[in-house]
């Protein structure tokens, strides 16, 4: 028995194929989407001087993009540098360093002023491409849309199954597919489903405990 | 060039049946890689917890070693006392999870990962 369904065997993360660790931002391989592909995209920003914009919602799939078009920079002899705004980061330095290709996440959390003044350093840059969950309005004009990303369920095919190809799981395609309709095609909340149904169906999850709640607790967990 | 990192074959084990441990047992491990063309590729070997589920993941690592590969290969032994914890829970939201690790370095920046994964228990509960 593969050990994602073995009671006895230690969790891990391939307990789960839809943990976070497998289905967060960036960390599946950029899918081919509705003619979207990483060597075309790297075509169209080369030509437009490695500037641009990637659009699409959450979960489609923008930051395995920009890494792939990272790794097409830095095959090129680019230097490249990857900027991932969140929560917690929106307010520390923003790098300032004038040589390398930025590829930014997260743009939109940036507060106002942080947000122009990395946008008014553009024109120095080697390069900017900027992943947005929706196309820009005027202080972003100057970056083209290269990319818009929309889901679909070829898309969620070949993403699930990338996802179960090493990992077992009772969790089926169909299971993904009726995920995807009632999120209107939002991958992320599919995920979510989708690992509390692989849990669900996880045989004898109760003898698979290797200590208690109560004293995982006193354990500092 | 950079080999495919598929073709990288890499193994990480422990020796204990079960693979149940309590604090202060000593972990012993082995490791082998194979496939690697490069001669000076190195290997990262370590022992950590870490957080799996739907949420924010941390970990924290009980033991660390870097070894260079030699002509393509590179095996060994380790050995690391395991702390007091956390111990190894298996919830629905959250796992935390305890691995032995064999992190396998490829030129051009990509890495292969193999785990051997165990469970880390309170003392008088490590018989299997």
């Amino acid at each position: 028995m593969i050990a994602a369904l073995d009671p006895q065997a230690p969790p891990s993360r391939r307990s789960n194929p839809f943990a976070t660790c497998w289905t967060r931002p960036g960390a599946m391989a950029f899918v081919r989407s509705a003619g979207v592909d990483a060597p075309t995209v790297a075509e169209r920003l080369a030509t437009n001087g490695w500037r641009g914009q990637v659009v699409g919602p959450h979960g489609v799939g923008k930051s395995a993009l920009l890494a792939a078009l990272a790794r097409i920079a830095t095959e090129r002899g680019l230097a490249t540098r990857r900027l991932v705004i969140d929560a917690r980061s929106r307010r520390r330095v923003l790098p300032l360093q004038m040589n390398a290709v930025l590829f930014v996440e997260g743009l939109e959390r940036l507060p106002g002023w942080r947000r122009w003044l990395l946008l008014a350093t553009a024109a120095r840059r080697p390069g900017l491409v900027v992943a947005l969950h929706r196309p820009s309005s005027a202080p972003l004009a100057d970056l083209p849309l290269v990319a818009q990303l929309a889901p679909s369920e070829s898309m969620l095919e070949s993403l699930y199954r990338s996802l179960v190809a090493d990992r077992e799981t009772r969790v089926t395609l169909d299971d993904a597919r009726e995920a995807f309709r009632r999120h209107g095609g939002d991958y992320r909340r599919v995920w979510f489903d989708l690992y509390d149904l692989h849990e669900a169906r996880r045989p004898n999850r109760a003898r698979a405990l290797g200590v208690s709640a109560t004293s995982a607790r006193g354990g500092g967990v | 060039m950079s080999e495919p990192v598929a073709t990288i074959d890499a193994e990480v084990w422990v020796e204990r049946p079960g693979k149940r441990y309590q604090p202060g047992d000593t972990l012993q491990g082995h490791f082998r890689v194979e496939g690697l063309a490069a001669a000076t590729v190195p290997v990262e070997v370590s022992v950590l917890w870490y957080t799996a589920g739907q949420g924010e993941e941390d970990f924290g690592v009980a033991f660390f070693d870097r070894r260079a590969a030699s002509v393509g290969h590179a095996s060994g032994d380790f050995s690391a006392v395991l702390p007091e914890g956390p111990f190894s829970y298996d919830g629905q939201i959250v796992k935390v999870c305890w691995a032995a690790r064999l992190r396998c370095m490829v030129p051009g920046g990509k890495h292969r990962v193999v785990e051997a994964p165990f469970w880390l228990v309170p003392r008088g509960e490590a018989t299997s």
